[in-house]
């Protein structure tokens, strides 16, 4: 792995479960566990149960209609994934590192790149699989500016 | 109206970094550019293109953090903001959420209570979104992507502004910084400055949080603080009225002076962060931050330290001129060719401000030079032109530019300082205005500056005014003696300017 400035940049072999915690808190952030409502799954162990409503929020947010069967199978299926994961609750990960991503024993660091600009797609291709366009512009079904929805009479 | 209440105001600022190209492609970051002309892969979100990060974007990140005093970390990471939204075609946004790039610091300001300081609580870097363009499209709306994967500076301010005015003062101040650093423009009407407020509003004293809006849409610094002082003043009367304010985002409506409410729902601020799974942490070595730390320019306040101990300028006058690094070096260059710091930075801060801002102009658009500013000054005191004169030459230094001695002859600003080619004119004005000069002669010193206006207005601001002022005395003490003979003594001293 090399840096963009050329010379390979020596990678950190510094033990970093400290800073990262540190980095936290400094951030004023919630650690892990605190997060929204529907990550908060109930029962520990094996046994993980996903509501219904946590189901339909989310369905909601990833523009997935659902039906009540579905839903219930997504409940189930839901909850069995988070309880196959949630067996690493059983573990006790006090001043481990948390795994940020799977290859960070690879890649300890992310590999950088230059500012020079490559070039881009020609115009023509970037827009040959847009369903419509116009003026060189993907053409999307109408959004609503905002500063328009109550600006009424402002012309 | 706020007087029981205290605003708590936090600014959220988006900086578009300078880089040459995007975050996470190659594509060029030119401003500018036809649509759709600057995309790849990459930031058109296609299959199987993966991101890889602008080491530039890393190191214009750690450059303003350090500039803000912040604490740059020893690893952060980026994170998917996920939210659906036509200008986003990943539907995610690679952002950075619990390991921001930086955190800590402050900006200084001065308010007329004196200096204040206000706490960063973050700085994280994180990629533009595309344009919509919703003019003239009658079937639906245009999307642009060329801004698209931007590298985008988020700097969080922690809530401790205490009025709109003093938003406003702290942005000017976190602009100026990270001007100086280099890394972006900072320019508001491009877009390469942006600014969301949180706002809320507790019973004065009080150690409560009122209910947090959130305002957006504010395109200038003057929006900034109007918009600011319309949400306080709205929350105070919800307040007073014994109402609650509800928890939401609001926008502000430029034309119409008002902040409404948003259509956007509640689910949309559930943006299920999670690890950007394309992108390892990154770590960043302290060797590396200690080398971008000893690259950095001088910054505002050690320019204000200079100006102020060592030219003797007031502080005032300091902050004024570090506003911007154009600004400040105008003043330095100007300084230079005219080593006067009272006079440079009158002229500059008063004078030239006004009429850039007269003209919407940024220092950067005009054709005003350190060259033409101090050549300016030395007509002045080479009693060339006279102050009026000087006004309208600067208007000409800074829409065309140019050499102020020759616009000087274009324009026909040339100071007139024969008394005999003024003569005529004093004695039309002397002759048109006998109230004011009965008043000038009984004492009124006055009716003098009326008089001298006109004669100011008749040669087109060209009159020198000494020689004018003395023209016109000696025209009265005439008159004076032609009619009672009381006339004040007119040996003295020319009058002034």
């Amino acid at each position: 792995m090399r840096s963009a400035q050329g010379e390979p940049r020596p990678l950190l072999g510094h033990p970093v479960a400290d800073p990262l915690v540190r980095a936290r808190k400094r951030a004023g952030l919630r650690l892990p566990g605190s997060g929204p409502a529907w990550y908060n799954v109930a029962g520990g162990g094996g046994s993980v149960a996903v509501s219904r409503e946590t189901v339909e929020h989310i369905a909601v947010l990833a523009r997935l209609g659902l039906d009540p069967a579905e839903a219930g199978e997504m409940e189930r299926q839901l909850g069995a994934i988070l309880a196959y994961v949630g067996k690493l609750r059983e573990l006790d990960t006090e001043g481990v590192e948390p795994t940020f991503h799977v290859l960070g024993r690879l890649l300890p660091s992310l590999p950088l790149r230059p500012d020079e600009p490559l070039p881009p797609l020609s115009p023509g291709a970037a827009l040959a699989n847009a369903p419509a366009s116009e003026r060189g512009c993907f053409l999307v079904p109408p959004v609503i500016p905002e500063e328009a929805e109550k600006g009424g009479g402002g012309g | 109206m706020t007087s029981e209440f205290e605003p708590v105001i936090g600014l959220e600022v988006h900086v578009e970094l300078s880089t040459r190209t995007k975050a996470f492609c190659g594509c060029p970051a030119t401003f500018g550019a036809p649509p759709n002309t600057q995309v790849c892969p990459v930031c058109l979100g296609l299959p199987g293109s993966l991101p890889v990060l602008n080491l530039k974007a890393v190191e214009y990140a750690i450059r303003a953090a350090l500039a803000l005093g912040c604490q740059v970390a020893r690893v952060c990471k980026f994170d998917r903001k996920n939210y659906f939204y036509p200008d986003l075609p990943k539907s995610y946004q690679i952002s950075q959420y619990d390991l921001p790039l930086a955190t800590g610091g402050a900006v200084e300001f001065l308010t007329p209570g004196g200096r204040k300081r206000v706490g960063i609580r973050r700085l994280h870097l994180e990629e533009d979104t595309g344009k919509l363009l919703h003019e003239g499209v009658e079937s639906g709306s245009l999307v642009d992507f060329n801004r698209c994967g931007v590298p985008l500076l988020e700097i969080v301010s922690e809530p401790e502004l205490a009025s709109p005015e003093d938003a406003r003062l702290y942005l000017t101040a976190l602009r100026s910084l990270i001007q100086f650093t280099g890394v972006s423009d900072c320019r508001m009407e491009r877009g390469s400055l942006r600014c969301d407020a949180n706002v809320s509003l507790r019973p004065r004293g009080s150690r409560e949080w009122g209910a947090l809006v959130e305002v957006k849409n504010m395109n200038s610094f003057r929006s900034v603080k109007a918009a600011l002082e319309f949400e306080v003043s709205r929350q105070a009367r919800v307040l007073s009225a014994g109402g609650r304010v509800a928890r939401e985002t609001r926008h502000w409506d430029e034309a119409r002076g008002v902040t409404f409410p948003s259509r956007s729902k509640e689910e949309a601020h559930d943006y299920r962060y999670f690890p950007e799974p394309d992108l390892p942490p990154l770590r960043i070595e302290p060797e590396w931050v200690e080398e971008i730390r000893a690259g950095l320019p001088e910054l505002p306040e050690a320019r204000r330290r200079r100006l102020v101990s060592g030219l003797g300028l007031p502080e005032y006058n300091a902050w004024v001129l570090t506003s911007s690094p154009a600004l400040a070096r105008l003043f330095d260059e100007t300084l230079r060719l005219y080593p006067d710091p009272r006079e440079v930075s009158n002229w500059v801060m008063g004078d030239v401000l006004r009429v850039l801002n007269a003209r919407r102009l940024e220092l950067e658009e005009s054709k005003l030079t350190a060259e033409g500013l101090a050549g300016m000054l030395r007509l002045i005191d080479r009693g060339l032109i006279s102050g009026r004169a000087a006004k309208a030459l600067l208007e000409a230094l800074v829409v065309d530019g140019g050499e102020p001695a020759r616009l000087v002859e274009e324009l026909g600003l040339t100071q007139v300082s024969d008394p005999a080619a003024l003569a005529g004119v004093v004695r039309e004005v002397v002759a048109q205005n006998p109230s004011t000069v009965a008043d000038y002669l009984s004492g009124k010193e006055k009716a003098l500056t009326f008089l001298m206006g006109q004669v100011m207005k008749r040669t087109s601001g060209r009159a020198n005014p000494e020689v004018a002022a003395r023209l016109l005395r000696d025209a009265m003490a005439g008159e004076g003696r032609a009619g009672s003979g009381a006339g004040p003594d007119s040996g003295g001293e020319a009058g002034g300017r």
